[in-house]
């Protein structure tokens, strides 16, 4: 049984060195589309980070433009509110 | 009724009158050595308007800040949507990449079944032979 065994490698060893490469491509490309859809994943976990990071500086920046037109209205309805005296031109 | 319409209306538009109440045509009068005297109303009716004046101005220069903020809050916007649309494409590329790399694998996967199908019948003929 041995001898058929090392009959049969040594014939067709061939072969399994030329499936062996072929295999071996097999799985590097698998390992290359799950490399390429991790770091697809990454990009997309970095994007909504830094959309994140923009989004609140977009907010901040709108509240605080929002904040200063409601300072401003305020208190030039409170300036207006306040009779002018007769003294205006000295003060 | 229209006796109270109309003197409700009257006295709105006396009270109106009593607010401003400078006639500028008549309330001001050009004195000999070219100076101008004012009546009171028409004093305090300036002193209004130069009022309003400053409060405007100080305004204007609250809304430009305003504007500014706002100019910002859009170029983040802008940057966000880039930021989205540059990912979007760059995801695009790696999915051309993924699937070309998906079929070609598949027909890789069908070649060697076929190779390892006709090796394994090539040695069982081989085996058999003995």
């Amino acid at each position: 049984m041995d001898e058929k065994i090392k009959g049969l490698w040594s014939k067709n060893k061939l072969f399994f060195f030329l499936l062996l490469p072929l295999i071996a491509l097999w799985f590097a490309r698998n390992l290359i589309i799950d490399l390429l859809v991790s770091s697809g994943n990454k990009l997309v976990g970095d994007a909504t980070e830094e959309s994140n990071k923009l989004k609140s500086e977009q907010d901040i920046a709108n509240a605080k433009a929002d904040q200063i037109k409601a300072d401003a209205d305020a208190a030039a309805a409170a300036d207006k509110a306040e009779p002018v005296g007769e003294d205006w031109n000295k003060k | 009724m229209k006796k109270l319409i109309a003197t409700a209306l009257i006295a709105i538009s006396l009270s109106n009158v009593a607010m401003a109440n400078c006639d500028f045509s008549s309330g001001i009068t050009k004195n000999a050595d070219g100076s101008f005297t004012y009546t009171r109303d028409c004093h305090l009716k300036v002193g209004e308007m130069k009022r309003d004046l400053e409060v405007a101005n100080t305004q204007i220069g609250e809304y430009k800040k305003v504007i500014d903020l706002k100019d910002l809050a859009l170029v983040k916007a802008n940057e966000r949507a880039d930021l989205w649309m540059n990912t979007s494409f760059k995801l695009q590329d790696r999915m051309n990449v993924i699937d070309d790399m998906k079929s070609k694998n598949q027909w890789l996967m069908f070649g060697l079944g076929v190779l390892t199908t006709g090796v394994a019948a090539y040695a069982l003929n081989q085996t058999l032979r003995r």
